[in-house]
């Protein structure tokens, strides 16, 4: 892609016998622009300067911001508002030179210049309509590029958003699985410091009651531990994942919302599932997904009524994961658009939950479905199993 | 002069936890029994003579805001301590409704627990509806 920009700029510049071109882009905070592509001919200096700051360039950076196209053959031709310029120019800068704005979606991100080095070149009308031709061409090109590259930022953004969010509902559970082990931790040592004051503390008791605390603090330690991966913005890379580890682990963390919400989880999980290749991270994020939508679609289930099972089975090559309830079901016309961004049922929720649970399965080469069985919804998704995995 | 020896019936989901309260009950010279749910507690026999119930609140079948009107159903007049990891202003209510004669928010220091106890063994533990009558 980069090259290909550079190749077009080198033959547009040896095309129409001039030296140099260069893709300017304007930085984030639009003070400056980078250089980002480049063609010269072979002989002259490399770019005094990769990036141009906004004081250096005055004139010309308005010009372009508005995107307007400037050309100038001699620097002398340019306006008395460009004094500054002027004096860059005559420093370090071409020429003779044609600027054309590139533009995305309507804004301005940067300049294509085309210039002379060595001597002056009088810019005629239907060059500078050509040079601004295939800019727009460019412009496109680059443009895309850029919008592909800032939606990728913007996927992963949301997707630590809405682990963040989710973390939100979790919150309340996640201190509730901290709480206990603390409790129990609290409650050992005040004993035992109340069996040293007594003077009845046996030793025995002494080492349980210390094993006790460990025991807990590495369970706290635990909770904390899952906590961070979870909420983790460094998108790990891919490994084996074990389902029904991962599956247990999901049902841990949620434990205790589940039993305040009086919900009976049933695993039914095949043995010898062999792993799945994937970023277990987004897996566990995608089941805690799915299980916390099982909750919320209980919500008016009868309490002795509400249940969760979260089966696994070998399908074909691949494993398969169905997480069913005991909720009012999906309307049938809407199993599909469920899993669209912003398709929400839940009052305050974004509606991003399935949408990332579809994108984060896709990514892995499966596939997630939602339909009905009597009685509730369920929601399936395969994984092929990971290339080389022993069952 | 020997005084009869409390009984505190522990009720929690988590084995750690009653474990750990019946030590700090045998540390402060108490008896204790564990339970691991509400039912568990209602099916056992057990006399309200100087005797008192910790409970959590979060617990799978009965949640423990029903086991003071449970008890009292059952004939039992024995007091009722909450604890809770989830402490809300709502739960709190709930639980000086459902007539608790303390209210603890997780992890529960010692001291604060068995002075709970004291005093409740101290004061007449009251039904649910007096509670309520007498505005609580």
């Amino acid at each position: 892609m980069d090259s290909a920009v550079e190749d077009a700029q080198q033959l547009i510049v040896e095309t129409m016998r001039l030296d140099q071109s260069i893709l300017w882009e304007l930085s984030a905070n639009g003070l400056e622009l980078v250089c980002t592509h480049v063609w010269q001919r072979p002989g002259w200096p490399s770019l005094p300067r990769h990036i141009i700051s906004r004081d250096v360039l005055p004139w010309a950076f308005s010009k372009t911001k508005q995107g307007e196209v400037f050309s100038y053959t001699s620097v002398a031709d340019l306006p008395s508002e460009a004094a500054q310029d002027v004096e860059s120019i005559r420093l370090h800068g071409p020429k003779s030179c044609v600027t054309v704005p590139l533009r995305a979606n309507g804004h301005v991100f940067g300049a294509l210049t085309f210039a002379t080095l060595g001597v002056q070149h009088r810019w005629r009308e239907d060059e500078i309509a050509e040079l601004t031709l295939v800019t727009q061409i460019i412009s496109n090109v680059v443009g895309r590029q850029r919008a592909e590259l800032r939606e990728e930022q913007l996927r992963t953004e949301l997707a630590h958003a809405m682990r963040v969010a989710s973390l939100g509902e979790l919150a309340t559970a996640i201190a509730h699985e901290l709480n206990q082990p603390l409790t129990a931790i609290l409650s050992n040592a005040q004993a035992a410091k109340r069996f040293i004051a007594s003077g009845e503390l046996l030793i025995t008791d002494f080492n349980e009651i210390l094993e006790d605390i460990v025991r807990d603090s590495k369970r706290a330690g635990a909770v904390i531990y899952n906590l961070r991966s979870m909420i983790s913005k460094r998108t790990a890379g891919p490994e084996m994942c074990r389902l029904d580890k991962l599956i247990g682990e999901v049902v841990e963390l949620l434990h205790s919302e589940l039993v305040t919400e009086k919900m009976g989880v049933h695993l039914m999980l095949a043995p010898n599932l062999p792993p799945v290749e994937a970023v277990c991270v987004e897996l566990q994020q995608v089941l805690v997904n799915l299980v916390l939508n099982a909750v919320q679609a209980m919500q008016e289930t009868a309490r002795v009524k509400r249940f969760i099972v979260i089966e696994t089975e070998r399908d074909e090559g691949a494993a398969a994961v169905t997480i069913r309830d005991s909720g009012h079901g999906i309307p049938p016309d809407r199993l599909e658009a469920i899993f669209s961004p912003f398709f929400s049922t839940k009052q305050g929720g974004l509606g991003m939950g399935l949408a990332i649970c579809r994108r984060i399965i896709e990514t892995h080469g499966g596939q997630i479905e939602a339909s009905n069985h009597p009685g509730g919804a369920s929601f399936r998704f395969t994984l092929p199993f990971a290339p080389n995995a022993k069952a | 002069m020997p005084t009869l020896p409390i009984h505190i019936y522990i009720v929690d989901d988590e084995p750690s936890i009653t474990t750990a309260y019946a030590r700090l009950m045998r540390s402060a010279k108490m008896n204790s029994r564990t339970f691991s749910s509400v039912e568990d507690l209602l099916r056992a026999d057990f006399s309200d003579e100087r005797a008192c119930v910790i409970c959590d609140l979060q617990m799978p079948g009965a949640g423990g805001i029903e086991l003071p009107g449970l008890l009292a159903q059952a004939g039992h007049r024995v007091p009722v301590i909450f604890v809770t990891a989830h402490d809300t202003p709502e739960t709190r209510e709930m639980a000086q409704q459902a007539g608790a004669s303390g209210y603890f928010r997780k992890p529960v220091d010692d001291q604060a627990l068995l002075d709970a106890i004291e005093w409740a063994l101290s004061t007449e533990p009251a039904s649910p509806k007096e509670r309520t009558d007498r505005g609580h």
